[in-house]
């Protein structure tokens, strides 16, 4: 185990959006007694897909509350008005429509209202946006931030046959091992990218890191 | 922006001309800004719709009530220096113009001096705050514009103090009065013609109930509001609802549209992370979360 982790973003994607067990393993991982660091890039990444994602789960639903308010139906809502709100109302061209029927069939009875609808609705929407903020509020604080002090042109060109991005991860996760007097080692819940097919041994053959450590549910049960 | 201000005097600036003769005759002191650029808007819009008369009178919505072009207006007839009783400009004649300087025929002439006499015996005593009121609720162009003109006059005649209506009609209590007056918006929300705005509102509109849930304090709810109505009308609505606007302030406005989209959509993001994370979650999400970790899964 070495005592200094570097995070990919898929880390963060998966401590602040994925529920249990991608979830908790990326806690129990980050709640370990060693030093993360994450990349003011890795960051501004999560941020994009953290603002394209939840606000768009959120916008979709509050856009399903104005469809239900436009529709006829109100007061209490009977079997058959909540079939033709889920079959006609619920536009299936909406971003989560599928998950929504999901939602409709494990939680919502008839007998209840339009306005009680609405609201449950509006805590769904909202409970999306709050779980994103809390955890990245909380990751926040088991993280620091890191600059890279160095260039390494001879690790990129070691590394050109990764994606750009994945490249850069790896060269910021080098510098880390370079300045730290502590053994490293990269974190990522994407395996794909940074472990399988030969990736591991041409990572840890061409940088300071001292192992790769994967997070993903799919790849622990390999494992 | 270019100052495209005309130099010829013609119908629009005749109306200008007569509007403050005759307001300083019954009130016999300065008038504001705000004052005469709404009255002239109100002329134009009886010369329009009670003489069938189009003089070619630039106007447009902007959050409350209608506005003149001002710039599209020779400002040859009227003097405007600093307000010296109250913040802002104070409206003068410049000189004494002879009728036949202005570039108007007789009979749209006679039109003019009848509806602007007409204007000022209704207006000419009546505070800003009440041509404000006349305008919104007269001459919205619709039902939406006029719920959130009278949710925002509501929220002026909140006791900040004591965080309560002080008007009747208070059932509900203070804050179900204000759920009832956004329930009124969402249901009048023109959602096709305002289409540009229509994802912005709807967060915009979550946010003022969230806001309300939490106890906000009303002056946070005010400016919140006052805020997106600014947005709006910046984006939407004197796109939509003018005349007489020229193509070259039309293309001006069109250039800032997606700062003002890109604003409010930031202010909405900062106060509804702020209320997000002081409330907590309800429950919803927890029952399908397993179906939420497949979405999220499937669009990383």
């Amino acid at each position: 185990m070495s005592e200094t982790g570097f995070l990919d973003k898929s880390v963060l994607l998966g401590f602040c959006f994925r529920t249990d067990p991608h979830h908790a393993l990326c806690r129990e991982y980050l709640e370990a007694d060693k030093e993360y660091y994450i990349t003011e890039e890795i960051d501004r990444a999560f941020e994009t897909n953290r603002e394209r994602m939840t606000q768009n789960h959120s916008q979709s639903i509050t856009l399903h509350i104005k469809d239900i308010r436009d529709s006829p139906h109100s007061g209490p809502l009977g079997m058959d008005d909540l079939q033709d709100i889920r079959e006609n109302v619920l536009f299936s061209g909406n971003n989560v429509a599928e998950f929504l029927e999901r939602w409709y069939e494990l939680s919502v009875e008839s007998g209840i209202t339009a306005s009680e609808l609405e609201d449950r609705l509006r805590y769904f929407a909202r409970d999306i946006e709050r779980q994103a903020y809390r955890r990245k509020e909380e990751f926040d604080t088991l993280v620091t931030m890191w600059e890279r002090e160095d260039d390494y042109p001879e690790v990129k060109e070691a590394l050109s046959v990764m994606s750009a991005e994945d490249m850069f991860v790896c060269v910021d996760a080098h510098d880390v091992a370079v300045h730290l007097d502590s053994t490293t080692e990269l974190a990522t819940a994407d395996e794909s990218d940074f472990i399988e097919n030969g990736r591991e041994t041409l990572i840890l053959d061409n940088t300071a890191l001292d192992e790769i450590v994967g997070l993903s549910v799919t790849g622990r049960n390999e494992n | 922006m270019t100052d495209e201000t005309e130099t010829e005097l013609g119908e629009s600036e005749y109306l200008g001309y007569l509007m403050l003769e005759h307001l300083y005759e019954v009130d016999n002191r300065p008038v504001s800004r705000s004052k005469f650029w709404k009255l002239c808007c109100i002329a134009d819009r009886s010369l329009v719709e009670d003489e069938g008369l189009d003089i070619g009178f630039p106007r447009y919505w902007y959050k409350y009530g209608e506005l003149a072009a001002v710039h599209d207006i020779s400002r040859e007839f009227f003097n405007a220096p600093s307000a010296r009783f109250w913040s802002g400009q104070e409206f003068h004649l410049d000189r004494e113009i002879p009728p036949h300087e202005f570039d108007v025929n007789p009979p749209v002439r006679e039109t003019i001096q009848q509806v602007v006499k007409r204007t000022v015996d209704r207006f000419g005593k009546s505070s800003v705050d009440e041509i404000k009121a006349h305008q919104y609720r007269k001459q919205a162009p619709n039902d939406f514009i006029e719920s959130y003109s009278r949710m925002r006059a509501q929220f002026e005649a909140v006791n900040l103090n004591q965080q309560e209506l002080l008007v009747e009609h208070t059932d509900a209590g203070t804050d179900g009065y204000f759920e009832q007056m956004l329930d009124e918006m969402l249901d009048t929300f023109p959602r096709r013609r305002y289409g540009d705005v229509l994802e912005l509102y709807l967060r915009w509109d979550d946010t003022m109930r969230l806001m309300l849930e939490a106890d906000a304090d009303f002056t946070e709810l005010h400016d919140f509001l006052d805020f997106f109505i600014e947005k709006l009308s910046e984006i939407v609505l004197r796109f939509e609802h003018n005349s007489n606007i020229s193509a070259s302030r039309l293309d001006a406005w069109e250039e800032t549209r997606p700062v003002s989209k890109e604003e409010l959509a930031e202010e909405i993001s900062a106060v509804r992370r702020e209320y997000l994370l002081a409330t907590e979650p309800s429950g919803e999400l927890e029952k399908v979360k397993h179906e939420y970790d497949k979405l999220v899964s499937r669009e990383l």
